[in-house]
């Protein structure tokens, strides 16, 4: 298999999947009991309503063709409309969903990256007191779900050191000023930053025990290859011999990467309340409550693709780093 | 006789394990020539690949030269640093096929980027000019020089080997270092291993020192050869000198010992008992233990390597290059001689040609 | 001693299938299978040591684990004293498992290092419900030189040599007094001195207590120490079966004459004659009509297309190859119809049956 057709084969498998993905939601919760209609029966609605309801939505026609409906819907950017407030879905969680995106995704991807390093950094330091101690600490921090360790951020640096505001994404009173801003023009701003980084320090300490183990054992198993002596004969300079090294210990570094992103998506809403963070969390708990199904569903799906394409793009790095994976053997 | 290419003199190494301490080599002494090439012969855990490492200043972490010279070109080498072997011996002068060198190449690196990186430390070759001299290389051990770019999953375990040797080779190096090329091997496999050994031989004029257990690879390829136990070098010098007229009891036995295809129902001599663990320099003789003539004096003193008065070669032999450390080195062939006509039913050992058709 | 057949090994078969990705298994795209090992004859009487020698990849060892019953056959039929594996109840591999033993290859792998040697020689007294496994134990652990028994009973294998270890397992095999032990490669792990010992051991062990063995090997010059007889098999099939000495001076297969010749004699003054075999054996997959070497023999004729029949040389010593055979006067092939015959190896006293 050649390097090309493994990333062609990868991103179809892809599409295909998310499209598993979406159809399956789709069925899953047109089957599942207790939809809105049902909740607007059993709080006393009244029937004739209900079923003008039902007919305005669509809710008659055959499955197929709602299926149909809303798969062209997606595909051309229109998610629905949310029955509790009758606002498109789209407009609702766009800038919700990338404001959670930005508060997990940058501090995981930070702690693996850093984890790497300090991780190799632990693991050629054999036998050392750093070895023995150093990632004690991050084991200790990383027992805790993030919201403790978000909330000890926040009385430190918040309540007593008055560093960084304790809530919120933009300091209250500056709301109006932000919102003349283009969309991507906030997150560039000091205010904003200022404000992010406590909830990215708590996000990066909590997953950054993972990546560090991993790879301080995967850098002394490697060091123990025969590929590493060689490496060390040949007489390349130490700094290669130590990229080289990098490079394998990362790969089962990468394959976890995917693994914390998703559990990160649990903590999510414990996290965005501690910090007043407007996420998709309390959007998507509210509509749970009262089954607001085009919201819940599109946001599954998000998380869905969210995952999907971080399988999809650990894949392709792996690919990229390991030949094996890639190319695959050949029979010499 | 010139000056050796390479000299080990009275090399002492040492493992550190925890609070103890692990001596692999003691007092170790052996020279190589210019193109000759040498067999290190020994047990598992002689430390003959210790020497190996120590040679290319590769010792693991715990490991250090407690005493002793390595010289390489007249040139003391014991104690470069990592930045001066690099510099000075690796590769260039000195480079080694690895034990288990089916497992030596990097899998997820193309084997040109290897050959590429090894020019471009130690040559001021253009790219072009060391991928031309690394595909010779390949053609030599017979690999299509059209492969170089894959990576080593893509070959068999043989041609992964074969690609080691090419990389060995392309830097054209004084001295090859070969760890047991052909221990994991079949016969036929080594055997063909062993015919690209032969060709270097042919086409280049480096050295080579073999470390092996198999004392029948260093008899077909090897001028000379050093045979280790326990740290210390017991006997050394040209393999027909050692083959003819072993001296050292622990060579004696261990000829005996080898199977030999040309008569399987010799009887096959079994060395009793196993090295001592050295925690300290041997202040005795290593193989006192396993040795049928041991007296006390074998266990009070370290022997020194001494020339052999060669029994089959007339002159006196004060300068022979035939070595051995062994205080009763003048009474144990003797001695053997009477052991073998005692009741033992050794096959003619002696003749040179079996009955192979 | 009586001579017994023991051990029947009738066309014995062992394929395994390839793995199919998704794609294949949708578009029910068969696969060729492994052939591992094929068509595969020979007997085994009392007190007989055969070996079996072959470059890695050549079925020894497959063959090796059907007859020990870790796979199972995929055609032709291995016979117990009368009784065909392929009908075995549990009674009867209850009873095959305690007389046909195994030696593993690598002592450090096949001893569990957190058991006690006790522990390791009294489990098979235990299944097969002896008792006096003290008693049993010590005297075996004697057998195989580790003495004194009460010292190396309470050790565990990390605290003992690679060749002790290699004699634990060796005890270990013969505790039940099988009636036959298949060795793999049991000395290629071991130094020169301990392998000289063991290998000794091995082969007085089994003529002492009146054991078959079967050894498997790439190295035929440890094989000749212990073993009658040598069947050489390539890629699935056995090539050539000759008592030991015949073997190793007359090898008739082109195949047996490199392997022969490719062994290094310790001798500085001897030049080997090297047949110098280019490349490795093929995958044994889709291997087809025709003689499996002929990619690589140095005799390479047309009629090697066709698959050679085992031809009978002299007394015990059979081959498989077209130069041995007059293809005019089929009547001199040993077998027809294509199925081979079962490789006699030399009875141990001579009384053929």
């Amino acid at each position: 298999m050649s390097r090309a057709r493994f990333f062609v084969v990868r991103s179809i498998q892809t599409v295909f999947l998310l499209w598993v993905a979406f159809t399956g939601l789709f069925f899953f919760f047109r089957f599942m009991p207790g939809d809105f209609t049902n909740l607007m029966l059993a709080e006393g609605a009244n029937p004739d309503a209900v079923a003008e309801f039902e007919e305005r939505w669509g809710l008659n026609d055959p499955l197929y063709i709602q299926y149909w409906r809303y798969f062209m819907n997606i595909l051309s950017g229109d998610a629905g409309m949310s029955i509790q407030y009758r606002r498109p879905v789209w407009d609702m969680v766009n800038t919700r969903i990338f404001n959670s995106f930005i508060l997990i995704a940058p501090g995981i991807t930070f702690a693996y990256l850093l984890g790497s390093i300090y991780g190799s950094i632990v693991g050629t330091k054999r036998g050392s007191k750093l070895e023995e101690f150093g990632i004690l600490p991050l084991i200790f921090v990383g027992s805790f779900p993030a919201f403790v360790t978000s909330i000890i951020l926040v009385i430190i640096f918040s309540s007593w050191l008055n560093l960084f505001p304790t809530s919120g994404m933009i300091s209250p009173g500056r709301q109006a000023e932000f919102a003349q801003l283009e969309w991507y023009q906030r997150y560039l701003s000091l205010e904003f930053v200022w404000h992010f980084i406590l909830p990215f320090t708590a996000v990066m300490f909590r997953y950054l025990y993972l990546p560090t183990m991993i790879m301080r054992t995967s850098i002394v198993e490697v060091m123990g290859q025969g590929f590493a002596f060689f490496h060390r004969i040949t007489g390349i300079s130490k700094r290669r011999q130590l990229a080289h090294l990098a490079r394998h210990a990362s790969l089962p570094v990468i394959t976890v990467y995917p693994i914390s992103m998703t559990r990160a998506l649990g903590g999510l809403v414990l996290i965005e309340v501690v910090f007043n963070w407007p996420g998709i969390g309390n959007t998507l708990v509210n509509a749970v409550m009262v089954r607001d199904l085009p919201i819940i569903q599109f946001v599954f799906f998000l998380v869905a693709a969210y995952i999907i394409l971080a399988n999809f793009l650990v894949d392709i790095v792996y690919g990229i780093i390991d030949p094996r994976v890639s190319v695959g053997a050949e029979d010499a | 006789m010139s000056q050796p290419i390479l000299e080990v003199d009275d090399l002492t190494i040492e493992f550190q394990t925890g609070e103890s301490s692990i001596t692999a080599v003691s007092d170790a002494s052996f020279s190589i020539e210019q193109g000759e090439y040498m067999g290190l012969v020994g047990e598992s855990g002689c430390g003959k690949s210790t020497i190996a490492k120590a040679l290319l200043g590769a010792l693991d972490k715990n490991g250090r030269i407690v005493s002793g010279k390595i010289l390489y070109e007249g040139e003391e080498i014991q104690d470069f640093t990592e930045e001066e072997f690099n510099e000075k011996i690796r590769w260039k002068e000195i480079a080694m096929i690895p034990q288990a060198s089916m497992n030596s190449l990097d899998p997820i690196q193309p084997i040109s980027r290897k050959a590429l990186e090894i020019a471009d430390a130690h040559t001021d070759l253009s790219k072009s000019e060391a991928l031309d001299r690394f595909k010779e290389a390949f053609e030599i051990v017979g690999l299509q020089p059209s492969r170089i770019s894959e990576y080593s999953f893509q070959f068999s375990g043989g041609m992964r080997q074969r690609a080691i040797i090419a990389l060995t080779l392309f830097l054209r190096p004084t001295i090859v270092i070969a760890d047991e090329p052909t221990t994991a091997l079949d016969v036929i496999m080594q055997d063909q291993v062993l015919n690209y050994i032969k060709k270097i031989r042919e086409e280049t004029n480096s050295s080579m020192m073999m470390i092996t257990h198999d004392i029948s690879v260093v008899f077909e390829t090897c001028d000379t050869m050093t045979v280790m136990h326990s740290g210390q070098v017991a006997e050394t010098g040209p393999v027909t000198d050692l083959y003819d007229s072993p001296t050292h009891p622990y060579l004696m036995l261990l000829q005996d010992a080898f199977p030999d295809i040309r008569y399987p129902n010799r009887d096959l001599e079994v060395i009793d008992g196993y090295p001592p663990e050295l925690t300290d320099k041997a202040d005795f003789c290593t193989f006192v233990d396993r040795c049928p003539w041991a007296v006390d004096e074998c266990s009070q003193t370290a022997p020194r390597l001494e020339s052999v008065t060669d029994r089959s070669v007339s002159g006196d032999g004060s300068d022979s290059t035939h070595k051995v450390a062994c205080i009763r080195k003048d009474e144990v062939p003797q001695l053997n001689e009477e052991r073998k006509r005692q009741g033992r039913t050794t096959a003619d050992g002696g003749s040179d040609e079996g009955d192979l058709p | 001693m009586t001579d017994e057949l023991l051990l029947q090994v009738e066309n014995l078969e062992k394929y395994y299938a390839q793995k199919r990705s998704l794609k294949e298994i949708a578009l029910r795209k068969e696969k060729d299978p492994v052939q591992a090992v094929d068509d595969v004859s020979m007997e085994v009487h009392s007190n007989q040591s055969i070996g079996v020698i072959g470059e890695s990849g050549c079925g020894k060892t497959t063959l090796l684990e059907v007859l020990m019953g870790l796979e199972p056959l995929t055609g032709g039929d291995v016979i117990y004293r009368g009784t065909r594996m392929s009908e075995f109840d549990r009674e009867d591999w209850l009873k095959y498992r305690r007389n046909v033993q195994i030696i593993f290859q690598d002592p450090f792998d096949s001893l569990d290092p957190k058991q006690r040697v006790r522990t390791v020689l009294y489990e098979p007294l235990r299944v097969h419900g002896i008792e006096d496994k003290e008693q049993r134990a010590r005297e075996m652990l004697e057998r195989v030189n580790l003495g004194p028994p009460e010292q190396f009973l309470s050790k565990y294998p990390p605290q003992l040599s690679g060749g002790e270890k290699q004699r634990v397992a060796i005890a270990r095999a013969l505790i039940l007094q099988p009636d036959v032990v298949l060795a793999d490669e049991p000395v290629s792990m071991l130094d020169v001195s301990t392998q000289a010992a063991v290998l000794k051991l091995l082969s007085h062990l089994t003529d002492e207590m009146g054991v078959s063995l079967i050894y498997i090997s790439h190295d035929l010059s440890t094989v000749s120490y212990v073993c009658d007889s040598v069947n050489v098999m390539y890629l699935g099939r056995l090539v050539e079966g000759a008592p030991t000495e015949r073997l190793i001076n007359e090898p008739q297969h082109p195949y047996t004459q490199a392997l022969i010749n490719s062994i290094p004699i310790p001798d500085p003054y001897h030049e080997r004659e090297t047949i110098e075999l280019e490349g490795a054996p093929r995958e044994p997959i889709g291997l087809g009509e025709g003689c499996r070497f002929r990619d690589r023999c140095p005799e390479r004729m047309d009629i090697c297309e066709k698959t050679p029949l085992d031809t009978e040389i002299s007394e015990h010593h059979q081959t498989a190859c077209h130069l041995y055979y007059d293809h005019e006067d089929e009547s001199t092939q040993v077998s027809t119809g294509g199925e081979s015959q079962p490789r006699e190896s030399v009875p141990a006293d001579g009384d053929d049956q």
